[in-house]
């Protein structure tokens, strides 16, 4: 027990000194075996874990949903995402906002990744927002939230690293998501609607569009459309594997955005080495979060923890809910990802041994990553949007996403207390 | 220098990735559409997965992207900072090397008793070695932004881990 804590002190305090977190639970998980089990087997240990991430078929999995949304991203499609969207609700109160939800939405259940939606969304949504009049609190603070959708609606890179490190099915992972998902997104458009009641000026109602225009809209999506109902309906049908979901649905974006005209040699060189360099530093976490793992679950610290909670008889909901506030508060400061994949060995075992399904608890996972993404003053979102959007203050982005961080701990709060919400849809599947 | 470097592996990454996402489709199409797949893709795309992540590797380095805790950054003074850097520079440098000494020692091994793919009887230990001298790649990049700290990318880590 003490030589994991030990550890786990260490990790932390490597991270403040600025050593990349990948390093500190590598180096951390590596030295902590070698003192504990010897240095030959604890060498030849680690090689064969960077072999065996190195040489994984269902790995090919996260390159593949990385490669698929960046290949839809360069393609342009979240322009007719928000534009169909806006002609159906733009002429509401903050229908903008309301629209740049949806289009995260759209836009989620193609790309895997949080950041990359609300990158996105800030080149399409916030512009017309800005023309408009709307207050940037709210216009920030929407596409922040929004872009959060992308790891709840599948495919998610979360719901995969956690699918592989807790060997949980990623089909059931990727159906659990989709009710939760479209909580969240009506969650962050009642966010949406109680600001702009309070304060109509921050966004101002926009055009009507006439229903010709609506149904021209439409039209621009049925390519999202249907490369979505092909690698979900495929992988959610039994037809094909994650994997080979995921390798259909990088090709079908590539080819799409092929027709679209939106790649040149030089531009497919670059989504293509833009994808590879994020693998990479997936992996780099991966292969340290093994390295760390293997550490604590050599130590006694996961039994110990387990046998004590429960030995204690808490309920064990009261015991997934300490799990998560624990995530929400360290989510504040910590990248999510690593904090994650650093407590999965002591949290999961609990987890299970409480009777809890992992399907369940993935998804609590990624709403936890959601929450910590856009809390300040710690936020990855929230960061890029400032790194865009050259005018607009961090404090104005801050100020802004409250609510919607509101929004979203309701969201886990429903989900903890009613499991159904994530566990119904996969029941359907075999 | 860095440039051909990058170069290099950016070129051997992006053919790999597109070689496992045509491999995938010609395979899953093959046996959906025709009932023929491609002998031995299972392990082509393993092997193409260790070209990907490994010449992936210096490109993350030499673009900063690892995933680090900066929030400390903006309390410290500038010549702490560069100190600190190096520092960080070096353990970077001494584990990407210890990791490439041990695959090499791995590649050597399996080399020995000529290890090999299952059905397509490709040898493995080249891509081992080829683990191996990327992380070596890597670990001497780091050690190049010790020497040269103005190669360091600005400062504000950008990482799309989610």
């Amino acid at each position: 027990m003490t030589e994991a804590l030990l550890a786990f002190g260490a990790v932390f305090a490597l991270a403040l000194l600025r050593i990349p977190l990948a390093f500190a639970m590598g180096l951390v998980g590596f030295v902590g075996l070698g003192l504990l089990r010897g240095w030959a087997p604890t060498m030849a240990n680690a090689a064969q874990v960077v072999y065996d991430t190195g040489f994984a078929y269902t790995l090919s999995v996260v390159p593949l949903f990385i490669l698929m949304g960046n290949f839809v991203a360069r393609a342009g499609l979240a322009h007719e995402l928000f534009n169909a969207a806006y002609a159906f609700i733009g002429h509401l109160r903050g229908g903008l906002a309301h629209a740049t939800i949806l289009a995260c939405a759209g836009f989620g259940s193609i790309c895997g990744s949080s950041i990359a939606t609300a990158a996105t969304m800030s080149k399409v949504a916030f512009p017309p927002m800005k023309r408009l009049g709307y207050a940037d609190y709210l216009s920030t603070g929407v596409i922040a939230a929004g872009g959060t959708l992308g790891i709840m609606i599948p495919p998610s890179t979360i719901l995969v690293i956690y699918g592989i490190v807790t060997e949980t099915n990623i089909g059931h992972l990727f159906a659990a998501g989709v009710l939760p998902g479209l909580l969240c997104a009506g969650l962050l458009m009642a966010g949406v609607a109680w600001i702009t009641w309070r304060d109509p000026q921050a966004g101002p109602a926009g055009e009507r569009t006439a229903w010709r225009g609506r149904w021209r809209a439409v039209r621009g999506i049925w390519g999202v459309a249907l490369l979505v109902v092909v690698v979900l309906g495929g992988i959610y049908g039994g037809v094909f594997t994650a994997t080979e979901g995921a390798g259909i649905g990088a090709s079908g974006a590539f080819f799409f955005a092929l027709a679209r005209r939106a790649l040149n040699w030089r531009v497919l060189y670059e989504v293509l080495v833009e994808s590879a360099r994020t693998t990479a530093m997936l992996f780099t976490i991966l292969i340290a979060a093994m390295l760390f793992s293997g550490f604590v679950n050599f130590t006694t610290m996961p039994g110990d923890l387990k046998d004590w909670i429960l030995s204690q008889g808490f309920s064990p909901l009261m015991v997934v809910g300490a799990m998560m506030l624990i995530y929400v508060v360290l989510g504040t400061i910590m990248e999510e990802l690593s904090m994650v994949l650093l407590t999965i060995p002591v949290f999961f075992p609990i987890v299970t041994g409480l009777g809890f399904d992992p399907v369940w608890f993935g998804v609590l996972i990624v709403l936890v990553v959601q929450i910590g993404l856009i809390s300040p003053p710690v936020g990855m979102n929230l960061f890029v949007l400032n790194a865009l959007l050259k005018g607009v203050r961090l404090g104005d982005i801050f100020r802004g996403v409250w609510l919607f961080v509101l929004m979203l701990v309701v969201a886990l709060v429903a989900v903890l207390e009613f499991q159904p919400l994530a566990l119904w849809l996969p029941g359907f599947m075999r | 220098m860095r440039r051909t470097l990058a170069t290099l592996c950016g070129l051997l990454a992006a053919l790999a990735l597109f070689a496992i996402m045509v491999l995938t489709l010609v395979d899953v199409g093959g046996r959906k559409l025709l009932s023929t797949s491609v002998p031995g893709s299972l392990e082509l795309t393993e092997l193409l997965m260790v070209v990907l992540i490994f010449a992936g590797l210096p490109l993350v380095s030499l673009a900063g992207e690892h995933v680090v805790f900066d929030s400390l950054d903006r309390w410290l003074p500038a010549g702490v900072r560069r100190v600190q850097q190096a520092l960080v520079d070096l353990l970077c440098l001494g584990a990407l090397g210890g990791l490439a000494w041990l695959m090499w020692l791995k590649a050597g091994q399996m080399a020995s008793y000529g290890d090999i793919t299952a059905q397509l009887k490709l040898p493995l230990p080249p891509f081992v070695y080829l683990m191996s001298v990327l992380c070596g790649v890597t670990a001497a990049l780091h050690g190049l932004l010790v020497w040269r700290p103005l190669l360091h990318p600005p400062i504000g880590v950008r990482d799309e881990t989610v």
